[in-house]
Order: structure tokens, then sequence, then C-alpha cells
């Protein structure tokens, strides 16, 4: 009789279990079980609900244990393994190694490491330095800061969403910026390829009193230009036409060649009609 | 009397089917367009719309019309623009061989075996390779989009059967759990419905 009144209550209660998201334990059983069965279509399948569930993670972080987290991601990495995608499963484990330390994975992760970081097409050289960056910190703005400069360094175009993910976090946990993410931003606002960019980066930059990217300190002037006439074109694309003409104008006082002094009346007239 | 009753039943059910608006085997609900569904929190709209999708008899006309019809249903955009441009330059090659033909006095399948002109003979082989690319990319259009839907629908309930029974499982455990702090007790409520 006791069983059936049990099975009463449990009956009455389902529908609010139900109703709640998927806890962390599930999504990494259901990550584990996945990648076991190693069927590419159903890891694919998956990983939209596993980057939003860490999104949620990332969110709400006082009220998980970092163990969850840390193996939830390490089926993360692994389901993008499977699937291909070798070097964001090198940064969703460098993730783990940085926010969400656990000594016990470690011995799981190092092999693993390497064989991504190989598949990615980087050497083991570049490899061990990022094993060994990825040490466990015990500062949580370091570590972040850490993770976002070896994600960038990884220097792929198919990492831009977990870097913004990466500088949205800076932001919400209202740590210092550093130049370089404000420089890796605007270049990629303005439409940017990596391998343009990825040289004028400079990681060693400390500067703490600058909040916003300054483009007139660029010291490439070459580079510096082609920046001006990119961003000029991304505001005049964005209908930011005052953002634009403020920029012509500066633009206007670099030392141009006959090219460049024809594309800025293409861009002069665009901004007109 | 006996015949009058057989018109009379046939006219029934001439009737039923010329004002149904789908060719149903199985009884279809008239409010399905307004019941709202329940979804999982974690579901995604592109997997409900799947999870909602079904191949009727009426899409198998739709996709006669439409090529790639069932695979834009099933979300396989890609195939399904492979679908249209194979199908649109079958029926170029269609149109060219018929317009041949017509000049000659010739249908597509007219003299087959006998001794007809090479112009003739090419004219025919196009207008025949033209049309089995329509209705094979028909066909493929139809029974893979078809396969591939429901796999994917397979998909769908397989992920969140796993993760609802598993929650629900966790979650049993944690309530009826009285040895840990804040842990919800059982209690019982009655509900009457007039």
């Amino acid at each position: 009789m006791s069983s059936k009144i049990l099975g009463l209550f449990m009956l009455a209660l389902t529908p609010l279990l139900l109703s709640a998201q998927f806890s962390t334990v599930t999504e990494t059983a259901y990550l584990n079980k996945i990648n076991a069965i190693a069927n590419k279509k159903l890891i694919e399948n998956n990983l939209p609900n596993a980057e939003i569930h860490l999104a949620h993670l990332v969110e709400m972080q006082d009220n998980i244990t970092s163990s969850q987290a840390a193996y939830l991601l390490h089926g993360l990495s692994e389901s993008y393994h499977l699937t291909g995608n070798h070097v964001v499963a090198l940064q969703r484990l460098l993730f783990q190694r940085l926010v969400f330390p656990l000594d016990s994975l470690d011995a799981l992760s190092v092999s693993k490491f390497y064989i991504y970081a190989y598949e990615a097409g980087f050497d083991q050289a570049f490899a061990s330095e990022l094993w060994l960056q990825s040490q466990q910190q015990t500062d949580p703005e370091k570590a972040l800061i850490t993770l976002t400069r070896l994600s960038i360094r990884l220097n792929q175009k198919q990492l831009r969403p977990y870097i913004i993910q990466l500088s949205e976090m800076i932001r919400h946990n209202n740590f210092q910026i550093p130049y370089w993410l404000l420089q890796w931003e605007y270049f990629v606002k303005i439409g940017m390829k990596e391998k343009k960019f990825f040289e004028q980066l400079n990681f060693e930059a400390t500067d703490n009193k600058v909040n916003t990217f300054q483009l007139e300190t660029i010291p490439d002037i070459s580079f510096r230009k082609k920046v001006y006439r990119k961003s000029i074109s991304y505001y005049n694309k964005q209908k930011a036409r005052a953002q634009a003409k403020q920029l012509l104008k500066t633009y206007k006082h670099e030392k141009l060649n006959l090219a460049e002094w024809f594309d800025l009346q293409i861009k002069s007239l665009k901004l007109i009609f | 009397m006996m015949k009058q009753l057989l018109l009379g039943f046939m006219f029934i059910m001439l009737g039923s089917i010329g004002l149904a608006q789908d060719f149903d085997l199985y009884h279809r609900h008239k409010d399905d367009a307004v019941a709202i569904p329940k979804i999982s929190n974690a579901m995604l709209f592109g997997e409900y719309q799947l999870l909602s999708r079904n191949i009727r008899m009426m899409d198998m006309a739709y996709a006669a019309i439409v090529p790639g019809y069932v695979h834009f249903k099933a979300k396989e955009n890609k195939t399904g623009w492979w679908i249209v441009g194979v199908r649109s330059a079958a029926f170029g090659g269609l149109a060219y061989s018929l317009i041949r033909l017509g000049d000659e006095g010739e249908g597509l399948f007219s003299n087959l075996n006998q001794e007809v002109s090479p112009k003739t003979k090419d004219a025919q082989n196009i207008g025949i390779a033209s049309l089995t690319v329509v209705i094979g990319s028909y066909l493929f259009d139809w029974i893979y989009g078809k396969y591939t839907l429901e796999k994917k629908q397979e998909m769908i309930r397989y992920k969140y059967g796993f993760k609802l029974e598993n929650d629900s499982r966790l979650n049993n455990e944690a309530v009826f759990d009285t040895k840990s702090p804040g842990a919800t007790y059982p209690s019982f409520y009655l509900h009457f419905k007039f």
C-alpha cells in the first residue's frame, strides 16, 4: 500500500521536476554515453545543448561545484574531438584546466591534450607551452585572462565565438580588460582576418588605464592605414556615418599614396550618397 | 433498392473525401493548430520544428511540384538545393529535347525500335535521360528525405528521453533523501474537477 501512495506522490511531482533545466550530472552522463558510442551525428546534435548548458554554468558560477563543470567540459572537449573540431576540443580542455581545475582529471587529460594539439596542427613545443601555461591558477582573474590569451594564440577563426564568450565573462566579472583583447575585438569587429592582424597583437602590453581601442596608436603605418580603410568601410556599412566621417577626417592626415588617395575619394563619395 | 443504397453510400464517401483537406489515413484532430504543446526547457526551436513535422500524403504531391521539398522540410537545405539544381537542369534537357523533336514531327517515345535520323535519336536520348533524372530526383527526395527526417527525429527523442529519465531519477533520489539538508518531504493533495 505504501508503495502505491509513494507512486502517487511521484506522479504528482513529476511535471514539476520535468519542467526544470537538465542537471549538469545528466548533461555529463549523456555526453559520456554518446562519446562512448562515438556516433558523430548524435554528438553533433547534442553540441548546442551542451554549449548552452555550459553558458548557464558560467553565468551562475556560485551555484555549482567546480568538479561538475570540469567533467562536463572534459566530455564536451571529447565530443568536439570526435566530430573533427580539434582546435575547439583543445580550447575546451584549456577552459577546463584554467577555469574549473580538477587534479584528478589532469592525469586523464594530458595524453588527450597533446593528441588534440597535434591534430589541430601544432608542434610539440607549442603544445608543451600551452600545457604549462594552463597549469592551475589560484587567482580567477589571472586564469580567465590566461585562457583568453591562449585561445587567441591558437589563431583560428572558428574560435571567435568562444573568445567573445570569454571577453564577456571578463566584463561580467569586472576584471581589467587587457589591451590586446581590445585590439582583437576591434579587428574582428571590422572584419579583418586572423592572419592579417595576429602579428600586430601586443601580448606584452600592460597598460591598465586604457579602456578602448585607439586606432591612431598602431605603430606600423601601413597596417594602421589598412585598419583605417577597413574601419571606414565597416562603419559606412553599418550606417554609422558620423563615426565613419570622423575616421575619414583622421585618415586624411596620413601620408597616402596615389591608390590610397583614390580609395579615399571613393569612400568620401560613398559617405555622401 | 440495393443499387440506390450503394450509390448513396458512394456519394457520402466521395463527398467526405472531396471535403477533406488532406488524404489522411489516420484520424486528425481539428484543433491541431491551436493546441499548445509542452516543450522541454532545453529543446531548441529547430528541434521542435523537426519533431512536429511529418511527411504526409500531400507532401508527396508538393514534392513533385517543388524540387527538394522533402529535404527542405527535413532541414537538409544543402541537399534540397542540389535537387533544385539537378531537376532544373533535367527540365531544361527535357524542354530542349521536346522542342527539337517537335520540329521534326516526332515524339519522345515514338519509333523507338525503328530507324530514325541521328538528330532525332540524340534528342530522344537526351529527353529520356532528362525524364529519368526528373523521376529519379523526385524519388530520391521523397524516400531519402523521409528517411533523413525520421533519423533526425529519432536522435532528438533519444537525447531528451535519456535526459528526462536521468534527471527525473536524480531528482526523485534528492527529493526523498530525508538526510540531506533542505529535503522536500512528500505531501498529498486531492483535486476535484467538475
